[in-house]
């Protein structure tokens, strides 16, 4: 029911953790559909899926970060101690989820800037495009949810 | 304008970044001047066509910058302007063969031209500026209309 789903308790880090797993795991699961024997000859190739699953296990390792570690932030010359997008955006007047995490990123975690743009740009392609990502893009996409993860995925202190 | 003068060659990404760095500076005066030339006033910011006087050669030049750079006329820039909530969107659109191997050096020129909008030209400062690549190829062809529907202005 919407009303059960609107009144439901945020997730905890931990449930957030889990929720990039199973996306990572997903990710790289698909990955290998084509060789695998869920997949019968003439299907269309998964990698559009694979990057956007990757793209949104990137997303649920940030916000477990976030949740979990309350990190101090940046943005320009501000900084404030953050534990969720939410407070992200309201603290620094952003317009949306994705360019909130693009720019927390690029701001803050400067080794996966790169990456995390490549994962974003990836999986938004799809929007405006007919395409099936090329499975380059879906093989980098793994790669770079890879350093992502390393990032993010730190044990509760 | 500056003048582009820059052709195709291999130069190392630091190098490349302060050239970029040093034409964004050029263009920040630039626009700075030309839009109060255009005549706008402190209320310019409200409208989202008087900001575009301001965004609209700044965007140009980069992309002829990119356009030189890469050696690619198929790379283009478009952007939306935001008055009321204060952001600025921009999209560049170019082949997915030119940005998988590219796409640190773009990340790089992107990352700058939001600083130069949101940091640097004094009546925009605040203003949230986002980027994004949409690629595309022969067997992924652009929406064009949903692209130009976000993205309404055009150098």
């Amino acid at each position: 029911m919407a009303g059960d789903l609107l009144s439901a308790p945020p997730p905890t880090s931990e449930e957030r953790r889990q929720k990039a797993i199973s996306n990572y795991f997903w990710a790289s699961k698909i990955a290998h559909f084509p060789s695998g024997e869920w997949v019968d000859a003439g299907d269309p190739p998964p990698w559009d899926w694979v990057s956007t699953i990757s793209y949104y296990s990137a997303i649920h390792f940030l916000l477990y970060y976030l949740q979990q570690f309350n990190p101090n932030i940046r943005y320009y010359r501000e900084s404030r101690r953050i534990s969720s997008v939410d407070e992200y955006m309201r603290e620094f007047q952003c317009p949306s989820f994705h360019a909130a995490y693009r720019k927390m990123v690029s701001q803050n975690f400067k080794q996966i800037s790169k990456a995390w743009d490549f994962l974003f740009n990836t999986a938004d392609s799809a929007r405006y495009n007919a395409q099936i990502v090329p499975a380059a893009f879906a093989r980098q996409s793994l790669i770079y949810l890879e350093d992502v993860k390393r990032v993010f995925d730190k044990p509760a202190t | 304008m500056p003048e582009l003068t820059e052709s195709p060659q291999d130069v190392s990404s630091k190098e490349l970044t302060q050239k970029f760095a040093e034409f964004c500076e050029g263009l920040r005066a630039e626009g700075y001047v030309k839009g109060f030339a255009g005549g706008l006033n402190e209320e310019w910011e409200k409208n989202d066509h008087s900001l575009a006087l301001i965004v609209s050669p700044i965007i140009k030049s980069a992309q002829d910058f990119m356009r030189s750079h890469f050696g690619s006329e198929n790379i283009t820039l478009r952007y939306c302007c935001d008055s009321k909530h204060r952001c600025i969107g921009i999209a560049v659109m170019l082949p997915e063969d030119l940005y998988l191997p590219k796409h640190d050096t773009v990340f790089e020129f992107l990352s700058m031209l939001e600083d130069i909008f949101s940091q640097k030209i004094p009546p925009m400062a605040g203003y949230f500026v986002d980027s994004r690549t949409i690629t595309f190829s022969d067997k992924s062809p652009l929406d064009i209309r949903a692209v130009e529907r976000d993205y309404p202005f055009a150098e």
